[in-house]
């Protein structure tokens, strides 16, 4: 019953707001209409009852008229034998026994009935004594005659006593029900004045309420519109209590709220992103500003670097000294390429020829110590890589790793696809790496590249190479130290993606 | 701000499973509301058919018609004895009516007999005047085949069916035994008021003959007066205020035959003070006559039991109706209403019951 309730409020809040509106206004008018005409039916009824009280009465006056023309008529008659009054007497006769007939002849108390059963009872009687005496005129037994006319005038007297003094009676009981009418009509008026008042109450307070229901969502969204217009986004949103139009400005609003909400998000995280590019543009920049600075500082000027080593070259090729020229190939190739491709983009071809050039001219210097074995896939030659980022590693591993060993002096270099990545490895059989020194290369802290800086003098650190991979690729997982302990050399692993130019 | 939405979709789901909170309550609040009024419209439209009710009358419908019939109807004795009547006769189904009571011109006795008569009656209770009309009368109402009862007073030469009543001898009896009990006070002179409508000659002649065979061993002298009626005044007070004044020998009692009478006396001896010196010993009842029984200004009255003899009468009526005889006497008690009775007397009054009986 509850729910069956429940389904109906809502099917009846779920209308359109105009049709609730009229349904509230028809079902307070209809209220108001059916106890008002149930108030008038009331009124209506009283005075049929009044009206019913007598509704089986007699006409008196009608009566009265009969029985005195029945009077005159019998006494004509019976006196001068005039047809005309025998003609009348029968009409009225007639007309007279009709009326007495429809008189009810149940014996009651009640005062008018009675009354009347007794006009019944005389009139009867009267006309009986009137038939026989204008038998007996007719007869002409005159004594017979004289005697039923004493009688008749006797009951005639106590039968206009009687019509009078029912007529009396019921003037009286008119006037009775007319006061009691009037009292109960009063009453009535304040009565339908205190019902109608209080219906009018009970009516405002029901749409006082309802209509409260239908704005109060209102009122809140009002509410809630004030504190998103205050910029506070994080309010809590009503699910539409209706399906009406404040039901659908509810539902709007909070749609608003989500898309700003969502609009917000995405502003935000486009920011926050705009923001980490240009923080690592700006790291990028300055990590290239400082190798630049410290080729700066190491560079010669390179026209007279080139020059020079032009000159020498023309200088061995006239002495015939086929390997200086070559070496001092090497030398020019070396510099140019630092100089050309110091922050450019570059491909694996060019740095590994980079790394060629840079071989022969420490092998010249250490009289062919140094081995470099090398393995490239040659589908990785042609990738994109950025410059100048082997050939530190490769310097790295001649400073650091073989600079003080005795032995036979080895560097393989490796460059293969793995998983779709290119995986390049620089190991040497140097002295390796201790196990700090390695966690604090893989793990670098600032303290690292200021001594790798410091350590490296005019080269660029690991840390370097690893940060401008990590930019370059923009990846975190670039390079890997690896060692397997003191005299067991050194493996530098650089993995990134494949990016072909 | 992720957290916010989600603390949303659960507040916003928590809303939902109490959404119908608001309307049940409206509902609920509607539907008192509407309860209360329909209630309220119920029992006040009772309550108007209730008061609307008194406007019309209750009435009840009866087989049989008795008329009753006195030629002084005011009394409160007569009240007494019509309604002893009517209650009786509602036993039986008969309306007992008073011919004419509701008309502006009183009918005289005779005339109500006649209206009787014409009205066909199923029977009538006459209380009767002593006059030769009246027998004429009952004699009519019978040969029309209407049973007459005569009550109080019998009409013995007429063909009545009945008389409820006490006859005129006992009723001398009655007071003279009231004086034998106040004879202690050397009574020597008792005047007995007849009224003359009530008393012919020949009830007069029976009541001084029961009254002076009860006292005869006393030195009492009675002096008999008959009041006359004339048009309903009588010259009671006149008599009454010759005794008082010592215009005519002053009696130790004097005896009222019918409640005016009574009444009279008690006023002069009141007014006069003569309290000490009269005593009066009434006929029938009323409150005016049982104050002054109770304030010592009269010593004691005789009646009938109005009641009893209205209903008596009815009963002998009907039992003619339902056998075609009856028997031709029917006594009813009397009673002597002293100080001693009469707050009792108040106190039983209107339940018709049988009173303290004296025979």
């Amino acid at each position: 019953m509850g729910r069956n309730i429940i389904w109906k409020s809502r099917h009846f809040f779920d209308r359109s707001l105009r049709t609730k509106l009229i349904l509230l206004v028809m079902f307070t008018m209809t209220v108001s209409l059916a106890i008002n005409l149930a108030l008038f039916g009331r009124i209506n009824k009283t005075a049929k009852n009044m009206e019913q009280v007598y509704a089986t009465n007699i006409r008196l006056g009608e009566l009265e008229r009969l029985l005195t023309d029945i009077e005159s008529d019998v006494y004509q008659y019976l006196n001068i034998q005039n047809q005309n009054a025998l003609e009348n007497f029968t009409a009225n006769r007639q007309r007279f026994g009709a009326m007495i007939e429809e008189i009810d002849d149940t014996i009651t108390d009640h005062p008018a009935r009675r009354m009347e059963r007794s006009i019944r009872s005389l009139a009867l009687s009267y006309l009986e004594l009137t038939d026989s005496a204008i038998e007996a005129k007719q007869a002409y037994d005159a004594a017979s005659y004289r005697e039923s006319y004493k009688e008749i005038q006797t009951i005639y007297t106590y039968l206009l006593a009687y019509i009078r003094g029912l007529d009396t009676l019921r003037f009286k009981a008119n006037s009775e029900n007319y006061d009691v009418l009037y009292q109960y009509l009063r009453y009535l008026e304040l009565f339908i004045t205190a019902v109608l008042a209080g219906v009018t109450c009970c009516l405002t307070v029901i749409l006082y309420v309802i209509m409260g229901n239908f704005t109060r969502p209102l009122e809140e969204l009002a509410v809630k519109a004030r504190e998103v217009g205050k910029g506070n986004f994080g309010i809590s949103l009503k699910k539409p209590e209706s399906r009406d139009e404040v039901g659908t400005v509810t539902e709007a609003f909070n749609q608003m709220i989500v898309s700003l909400n969502d609009y917000i998000r995405k502003t935000r995280e486009s920011m926050e992103l705009e923001l980490k590019m240009k923080e690592r543009e700006l790291a990028m920049e300055s990590l290239l500003k400082d190798a630049q600075l410290k080729y700066y500082q190491a560079q010669i000027n390179p026209h007279f670097l080139f020059n020079t080593l032009n000159a020498g070259q023309q200088l061995a090729m006239m002495e015939d000294a086929e390997k200086t020229y070559i070496f001092m190939e090497n030398m020019a190739l070396f510099f140019r390429y630092r100089l050309r491709k110091n922050g450019e983009e570059s491909t694996l071809r060019e740095e590994v020829e980079l790394i060629d050039s840079y071989m022969y001219i420490m092998n010249v210097r250490y009289s062919n110590e140094i081995h470099l074995e090398k393995q490239i896939h040659d589908s990785l030659l042609n990738i994109r890589f950025p410059g100048m980022v082997l050939q530190p590693v490769i310097e790295n591993a001649l400073h650091h790793g073989l600079g003080a060993v005795e032995w036979e002096k080895h560097i393989w270099f490796l460059a293969v696809r793995e998983q779709g990545e290119a995986v390049i490895s620089v190991r040497d059989n140097g002295i390796g790496i201790g196990e700090d020194m390695l966690r604090e290369l893989n793990h670098g802290s600032g303290q690292t590249r200021a001594k790798d800086e410091k350590d490296w003098g005019n080269g660029v650190g690991l840390v370097n190479v690893r940060e401008r991979l990590r930019l370059y690729f923009n990846r975190e997982n670039v390079l890997t130290v690896e060692s397997s302990g003191e005299g067991k050399g050194t493996t530098v692993v650089i993995r990134v993606p494949i990016l072909q130019s | 701000m992720k957290t916010d939405m989600e603390a949303d979709n659960n507040r916003r789901s928590s809303t939902v499973s109490t959404d119908a909170a608001p309307f049940k309550k409206l509902w609920l609040f509607a539907g008192a509301v509407t309860t209360a009024s329909i209630v309220i419209i119920f029992i006040s439209y009772y309550l108007l058919l209730k008061n609307h009710k008194t406007g019309d009358m209750d009435y009840s419908s009866y087989k049989y018609h008795i008329a009753i019939i006195s030629d002084e109807t005011d009394t409160s004795f007569w009240r007494d004895v019509y309604s002893g009547a009517v209650e009786a006769g509602a036993g039986y189904g008969a309306y007992v009516e008073q011919i004419g009571d509701n008309l502006a011109d009183r009918f005289s006795m005779e005339d109500a007999i006649n209206i009787a008569i014409y009205e066909h009656v199923d029977g009538i209770l006459l209380r009767p005047a002593g006059n030769e009309e009246t027998q004429k009368l009952i004699d009519k109402a019978c040969s029309h085949g209407i049973p007459v009862i005569t009550m109080q007073k019998d009409v013995p030469g007429s063909k009545r069916q009945g008389f409820v009543g006490i006859n005129d001898y006992f009723l001398g009896q009655e007071y003279g035994k009231r004086m034998l009990r106040m004879a202690d006070n050397e009574i020597r002179l008792v005047t007995v008021l007849f009224p003359g409508a009530g008393f012919n000659e020949t009830s007069r002649k029976w009541f001084r003959l029961g009254l002076s065979n009860t006292v005869q061993q006393y030195p009492i002298r009675f002096d008999f007066r008959t009041i006359q009626d004339d048009r309903g005044l009588n010259n009671a007070e006149d008599v009454i205020q010759d005794m008082a004044e010592g215009n005519t020998e002053q009696p130790d009692v004097i005896i009222c035959l019918d409640e005016v009478l009574t009444q009279s006396a008690y006023q002069l001896i009141r007014d006069r003070g003569l309290s000490d010196r009269i005593q009066v010993i009434g006929s029938y009842i009323s409150d005016e006559i049982l104050e002054g029984i109770e304030q010592g200004y009269l010593d004691s009255t005789i009646t009938v039991d109005p009641k009893a003899m209205g209903r008596l009468s009815v009963e002998a009526l009907m039992t003619y109706k339902k056998y075609h005889m009856v028997s031709y006497y029917t006594e009813v008690g009397v009673m002597l209403v002293d100080q001693s009775w009469a707050a009792q007397y108040r106190g039983e009054d209107g339940d018709g019951e049988e009173h303290h009986m004296e025979k």
